[in-house]
């Protein structure tokens, strides 16, 4: 494998899920239609979707849980489908939530079984999951029971757990479900860390802001498709409103909405409350000026105003409103 | 020499995981009480009835808690593995599929001859179970050869465990069969022609045989060809048993049996 060659490669990968036991086949229910990206070495990947749009199953065809019913994909240089041994040497899997754990052993048994699993020599495995655990803040926890540890705690083990090979790629399925504001803040920097020592990185979440501030490239999936794809800032251009104008209003006006609405460059507008205030956020194209919105609303009714690009967020709202 | 340790640690620690009788209550129910308390019924219902040797019972119970102690312990290992979620991460690491297989017997293995010896201690005094006669040695071979035996049939059902979530059915099967169909209580050449077949091809049967020639002072020697039978009893549901845990990890990938919930 080039250096510059791509750590991930996945064409046109397809996943389908019979419905029904052996002997009674169901419906085909199709998980991933059709996927394909690359991710170069040392990056940052996310794949950004709504809950069923098929991220999960696509980190299990590349970390080799399943097979693709379709396409092809190459992790590190190796096929996932016909030398899963070979990509499961040189990757690491995290997944979200409780389950993947030993909740009745420590946390260093943990990284003790699983270093056994993969082969390192006891030695080995308990030096780098001394390392791991200190990495991962769990240093002086690492003698408490798994079930005893709070949910970012056991996320930060699955981590630690997922480096213990010291992997060339990391799979990172919604690794900050279910965490607390803080919890994931401060995994999102360890995560930053680990791009840092030269990780290649595929993160999956729903979370924009952790796909904003982490990834340098992803891909839109919805309904096991490609909806969009390139950096966040590219994706943003291409697919946000491109400005957003927010405004307070000194005292209530009725059919804002439906007025605001009918303005030719006006995208979509919110009406909301803040304290005392009526606020209003409009949505219009970059090439276009707030101009006419504050002299529909009155200038003198407007408290305060601020523009500013639309965030990933609001992208991705309009890229999966726009599929749907 | 790494590979040896690595055994014994997934061993110890899947043990430790993954069995849920471990605090002291439960296993002390499972490892003297329960047995017990079964073997108390059997020979109570057999003097009532007026059996005439019911010490009979009480070696069949010997061996019967072995089979208590790993058909339950094994296939709750299994379930608790794929609930937990660690048997799927398990099939995607490189780990050997044959030494995570025994491995998850290896760490029940203490409890066979453990149960059996309490059982036995428990019978003799509380029930006077006759161990008069008994060849030490003989006992202890017989202990362990069965525990062999059932240690991999009860891997065998683990499997079952893993892939099916109603996993108390393979529990039930695996205790209605040993309790029946293997000389424990009712002997073997007295069952049906069919079910006589069925249990020459059980753990236990055999290896009962070798157990009551111990308890009449047998020698090993004397009772050898009950052992070697038991013994290849043993390594065909260890083949048969891998073979299936093989298949399981294959469908894992090709139909995704063990994810838990697709996306």
């Amino acid at each position: 494998m080039t250096s510059d060659a791509p750590m991930i490669e996945c064409r046109n990968l397809r996943r389908t899920f019979q419905r029904g036991g052996p002997l009674r086949r169901g419906s085909e229910i199709v998980a991933v239609s059709d996927i394909s990206f690359d991710v170069r070495p040392g990056t940052i990947f996310g794949l950004l979707g709504p809950n069923g749009a098929g991220k999960t199953t696509t980190v299990r065809m590349l970390s080799t849980l399943l097979l693709p019913t379709e396409g092809s994909a190459r992790v590190a240089g190796f096929d996932v489908a016909s030398q899963p041994r070979e990509v499961r040497r040189r990757t690491g899997l995290a997944l979200g939530g409780d389950r993947g754990l030993f909740g009745r052993l420590t946390g260093e048994q943990n990284m003790q079984y699983f270093g056994a699993i993969n082969h390192l020599s006891p030695r080995e495995a308990n030096r780098r999951s001394d390392e791991l655990l200190e990495l991962v803040g769990l240093g002086e926890r690492r003698g408490s029971k798994v079930f005893e540890y709070s949910r970012g705690m056991k996320q930060r083990l699955h981590l630690a757990r997922a480096l213990l090979t010291e992997p060339d790629v990391l799979f990172l399925d919604e690794p900050t479900s279910g965490l607390d504001p803080l919890g994931a803040y401060e995994f999102r920097q360890l995560v930053g860390e680990l791009k840092e020592r030269g990780r290649t990185i595929l993160l999956t979440t729903h979370f924009m802001l952790e796909a904003d501030e982490l990834c340098d490239e992803l891909i839109v999936i919805d309904r096991g498709e490609v909806v969009a794809q390139g950096s966040p800032a590219a994706i943003k251009r291409q697919f946000g409103s491109a400005t957003v104008v927010e405004i307070s209003l000194r005292e209530p006006q009725e059919g804002l909405q439906a007025s605001l609405g009918e303005l030719p460059q006006v995208q979509h507008v919110e009406v909301g409350v803040d304290g005392m205030l009526q606020t209003v956020r409009v949505h219009i194209p970059s090439d276009q000026d707030a101009g006419p919105i504050v002299a529909h609303i009155g200038a003198e009714h407007v408290d305060h105003m601020t523009t500013r690009t639309s965030s990933l967020e609001e992208a991705y709202l309009t890229l999966i409103g726009r599929e749907q | 020499m790494d590979r040896v340790q690595n055994f014994y640690l997934q061993a110890y620690l899947s043990y430790r995981g993954l069995f849920h009788w471990l605090t002291p209550f439960p296993y002390f129910s499972n490892i003297v009480l329960a047995p017990f308390l079964t073997l108390l019924n059997f020979i109570l219902i057999g003097r009532f009835a007026s059996v005439g040797d019911v010490d009979r019972f009480g070696i069949g119970m010997v061996v019967y808690a072995i089979a208590w102690i790993y058909v339950g312990g094994v296939t709750q290992s299994f379930s608790n593995d794929r609930s937990g979620g660690t048997l799927h991460l398990l099939f995607g690491s490189p780990a050997s599929r044959a030494s995570a297989y025994f491995a998850r017997g290896v760490g029940h293995f203490y409890n066979g001859p453990l149960t059996a010896v309490s059982t036995t201690l428990l019978a003799v005094l509380v029930i006077d179970l006759n161990a008069g006669d008994l060849n030490y040695l003989t006992y202890a071979v017989a202990i362990v050869v069965v525990s062999i035996g059932v240690l991999m049939f009860s891997l065998l059902l683990g499997n079952f465990a893993a892939l099916y979530q109603d996993w108390f059915l393979f529990l039930s099967i695996g205790y209605g069969g040993l309790l029946g169909l293997t000389g424990v209580i009712i002997p073997v050449d007295r069952l049906p022609t069919v079910l006589e077949g069925v249990a020459q091809g059980l753990p236990i049967t055999h290896g009962l045989q070798a157990l009551r020639g111990a308890f009449a002072g047998e020698s090993v020697a004397s009772v050898s060809t009950d052992l070697l039978l038991e013994l290849a009893v043993a390594g065909a549901y260890a083949l048969v048993g891998l073979a299936v845990f093989t298949l399981i990890d294959r469908a894992a990938r090709r139909r995704g049996i063990l994810a838990g919930g697709e996306e």
